[in-house]
């Protein structure tokens, strides 16, 4: 890890260090995705998942538009989502569960930073590596495939904060889940029931405004819409003003709960953590 | 007599890569690896006669592991011969799998939700065990380490010690003709590592089986093997008993007394060379031709007792050898 | 380099002793089951629930479309207890043995698995399994007779015949790719996670092959043969399977495994085991 200068200067110089750190941290998080490039191109290759559901319905739509949906609309979407989920991905809840299982985390405990921070860190810093091996995929399907979609306006805009919360809102339920590795040993399998239920309710396999009409409303209002199924409508611009505001409104809200849920589980099991000494 | 394990000129090695700190290497890596070579063993020669107790001694690194696990068959040399109990380790053949095993420490082969016996009789049917066969070796086996009770409890509940005796049950309920253990005492209490040695002395004896054994701890060695083999760098410095090393290595005697005056600084240096005089206890190191005399003297000091005359002990000799091969070869 | 000797490391071991050891594995995993009797609900009951899930999709697609490229709702059930058989049998029997082997390569103890003086690689493939799965693969069946029911349909001897010989080419092929990820995890850690490509790629077997067009179905009869874990033997059962296809889908599978074997024996050549 690189050199830390303590600066004690006061506020400026804490906020000076705590951006040197970042950088650091940044640094560091970045030649470690590197190093693991081989779990890179199995993390890419596993989330294809969408381009080959694009492939599903681009056929099944031969016959026509299938509630609202057309090929092109399809192939705007799935790519959309596809890149997206690349965007708002983590792997924090594998990491820190392990970390608290195995006292690991004593070690980050130790340093003058915080964590989640690090973990935040280490996951953006992976964030460029991750685009550089998916973003050429998505263009050969793009190519490929030919025929899109999609409307390009204003609330192109509005779509980088969107995928930003979207990812914060993953974060959160990852660490929320994490932490219950502080009392519970197999945390890592209630995430894969959230997993679960992201695959089918976030709009990844399939646009959730294709469900059934009365379980399509529901469905639009849970946190997994929210992590994915709405950046991507509001990207391929399928959205109107008013939906736009709910949608944010919703992630905002859920945001809320679960980091609110993160960070109090977080504290509530750094005490448990130092009782039991680990 | 054949030889039960025979090895010429045995090399190994990994190709390993290599990765420098930062972030621009790290990139460039992305594209293009780069690797070293390591080598592990380097023209290893040895044979072993059947029901010969041996240690392999040497720093971390240097190539004990690797070989025993040549010798197992699980890796692959990258020259050189190797012959164990007839067979060629590399090619796994079931008979030759059958009059092995291997004991690792630091790794268990036993089930950890499962008490230890379920694990026995699971071996029982991997390693094709008769069940007349198999009670009598399980009962002598339970019976020599005691632990009758301890195998039907879980494992992830039993001691270290106690999960160490069950995991040799497990070793030898097949009746290997070779028992190859490395660092089997490792992390343990000073009772448990002397039964272990005991069990596994009493075992070679009564059953006449090979056994390797690796440790850091020089004691078992010297207690438990009459013949080491000194590996380092991945060459084999040494071949031979424990005493004819410290002969070569380290010949003085070392010689300590408790008394209630010490002699001088001159008569001391007379005697030999002082290691320690502190508190009324005096060590020295000292010739063998002149033990008789110096010992002796000793006795003849004021309210002397616990007068001790040994060999140099077994780590000190080691690090003098290592120390001679560094200066020997300073650019390794 | 000379032929790699495809039964290097067997011996003179008799199927019977194999039976054996498997008996003697499936033995162990049933106690280490039944330890963790919560198994039944988390990995059995749960099971089926994520199959159930996994059908959304396909719901979908049968709301608005009448049939899915000439399949009807029906005989997609069929297809899905076809899928939902395959997917439990996946998990009970070649997952676990996956993961255990990846955790032995991981802690270093693969060492203990390849001293058995038996062939390494089943060996490997036995080295666990997952009992309470076996529910998720009943509930399939039972999907498969309720649909055949009410297509009222009986399948003729025949029929049954290739059914099973798909299936079983299917699995082949599944243990196939399982062998070719525990090859490539001896030589990066990190490639363990390529399980996780098999599971997602696995649920594309839910839909009809006939619904990929020109590359993707090539690859999904070919490379991956999910065609073949699911199209085909409802097919079968459903009296539509030709006879050339089960021959080239047999073919495949064992290609698959040959090409699976050679890479195992290269992988054990090359076998480095952790360090102590």
């Amino acid at each position: 890890m690189s050199h830390v200068a303590t600066d004690m200067s006061g506020e400026t110089g804490g906020l000076r260090r705590l951006g040197r750190v970042t950088a650091a941290m940044w640094r560091l998080g970045a030649s470690e995705a590197l190093a693991y490039r081989a779990a890179m191109l199995v993390w890419i290759l596993t989330t294809t998942f969408p381009l080959v559901s694009l492939a599903l319905w681009h056929s099944l739509a031969g016959g026509g538009a299938i509630g609202g949906y057309g090929r092109a609309e399809f192939t705007a979407y799935f790519l959309a989502a596809f890149v997206i989920r690349q965007m708002t991905a983590s792997w924090v809840v594998w990491d820190l569960a392990a970390q608290i299982a195995s006292g690991d985390l004593s070690t980050l405990l130790m340093r003058p930073v915080h964590p989640l921070l690090h973990h935040l860190m280490s996951n953006l810093a992976a964030l460029p590596v991750r685009m550089m091996l998916a973003v050429p995929l998505g263009l050969v399907v793009l190519i490929f495939v030919g025929d899109v979609e999609a409307d390009a306006g204003l609330h192109l805009l509005l779509a980088p904060a969107a995928v930003l919360m979207a990812w914060l809102l993953n974060v959160s339920v990852q660490i929320a889940v994490a932490c219950l590795a502080f009392w519970v040993t197999s945390s890592a399998s209630l995430f894969e029931l959230w997993l679960g239920l992201y695959m089918v309710l976030s709009g990844y396999a399939v646009p959730t405004g294709l469900f059934p009409a009365g379980l399509a409303a529901v469905v639009r209002y849970l946190p997994f819409h929210a992590a994915l199924g709405f950046p991507v409508e509001l990207t391929i611009g399928r959205l109107s003003g008013p939906e736009i505001a709910a949608g944010f409104a919703l992630q905002l809200l859920w945001l809320a709960v679960f980091g609110a849920l993160a960070l109090w589980l977080w504290r509530r099991g750094l005490r448990v953590y130092g009782a039991v000494g680990a | 007599m054949e030889p039960v394990v025979e090895v010429r000129a045995l090399c190994k090695q990994f190709r390993v890569p290599r990765r420098e700190a930062g972030l621009g290497a790290a990139l460039r890596a992305l594209f293009r690896r780069q690797y070293t070579t390591v080598e592990a063993v380097r023209e290893l020669s040895f044979s072993l006669g059947a029901g010969e107790r041996v240690g392999f001694l040497g720093p971390n690194g240097a190539g004990k592991t690797t070989t025993l696990k040549m010798l197992s068959g699980l890796l692959y040399p990258s020259s050189g011969a190797v012959q164990v109990a007839g067979h060629v380790p590399a090619q796994r053949a079931p008979e030759f799998l059958r009059s092995i095993s291997l004991v690792m420490g630091q790794k268990r082969q036993l089930s950890w939700d499962l008490p230890a016996v379920d694990t026995f009789e699971f071996n029982r049917v991997v390693f094709d065990i008769d069940a007349r066969d198999y009670r009598r070796r399980l009962d002598e086996l339970v019976s020599l380490l005691a632990v009758g009770e301890v195998m039907r409890r879980p494992v992830r509940q039993l001691s270290l010690g106690e999960r160490m005796k069950c995991e040799l049950v497990a070793a030898l309920l097949h009746a290997p003709r070779l028992l190859f253990l490395d660092e089997p005492t490792i992390g343990m209490d000073v009772a448990m590592q002397l039964s272990i040695r005991e069990f596994v002395r009493r075992y070679n004896v009564e059953h006449g089986a090979t056994v390797i054994l690796t440790s850091h701890y020089m004691e078992d060695v010297a207690a438990l093997c009459p013949r080491i083999l000194v590996i380092d760098g991945g060459q084999l410095r040494f071949d031979g008993s424990i005493e004819a090393l410290t002969r070569r290595i380290r010949p003085l005697r070392r010689a300590s007394v408790r008394a209630d005056s010490l002699p001088s600084a001159e008569a001391l240096a007379g005697m030999g060379r002082v290691v320690e005089v502190e508190g009324g206890r005096l060590v020295l190191d000292v010739e063998p031709a002149r033990v008789p005399a110096v010992v002796q003297a000793l006795i003849a000091l004021p309210g002397a007792q616990d007068l001790v005359v040994q060999d140099a002990p077994l780590e000190e000799v080691m690090r003098e050898l290592f120390r001679r091969e560094a200066g020997a070869e300073p650019g390794r | 380099m000379t032929a790699p000797d495809l039964a290097a490391g067997t011996g003179a071991r008799s199927p019977g002793y194999y039976l054996r050891l498997i008996g003697g594995q499936l033995r162990m995993s049933v106690l280490a089951a039944l330890q963790y009797r919560l198994g039944f609900w988390t990995e059995g009951v749960l099971g089926v629930v994520w199959s159930a899930l996994g059908m959304a999709p396909l719901l979908v697609a049968v709301e608005h479309l009448e049939t899915v490229e000439g399949w009807t709702a029906w005989e997609l059930v069929v297809l899905t207890g076809c899928f939902t058989l395959v997917s439990g049998l996946f998990g009970a029997l070649i997952q676990p043995a996956l993961n255990e082997s990846m955790n032995h390569i991981r802690r270093g103890t693969l060492d203990y698995v390849l001293l058995r003086p038996a062939d390494a690689l089943v060996l490997c493939l036995v080295t666990a399994f997952a009992p309470w799965r076996l529910v998720e693969a009943l509930g399939g069946l039972i999907l498969i007779v309720v649909g055949m029911i009410e297509i009222g349909r009986v399948p003729a001897a025949l029929d049954i015949l290739s059914a099973l010989g798909m299936g079983v080419a299917g699995m082949v092929a599944l243990y196939a790719f399982g062998v070719m990820i525990l090859c490539a995890s001896f030589r990066a850690v990190q490639l363990q996670n390529l399980t996780f490509l098999i599971e997602a790629i696995l649920d594309f077997a839910r839909w009809p092959a006939q619904v990929f067009r020109g590359f993707l179905r090539m690859v999904f009869t070919f490379v991956v043969p999910l065609a073949v874990m699911t199209t085909y033997p409802a097919e079968a059962l459903l009296g539509r399977l030709e006879g050339s296809t089960v021959v080239t889908a047999l073919a495949t599978s064992a290609g698959l495994m040959l090409v699976a074997r050679v890479l195992w024996l290269r992988a054990l050549r090359g076998y480095t085991s952790a360090s102590s």
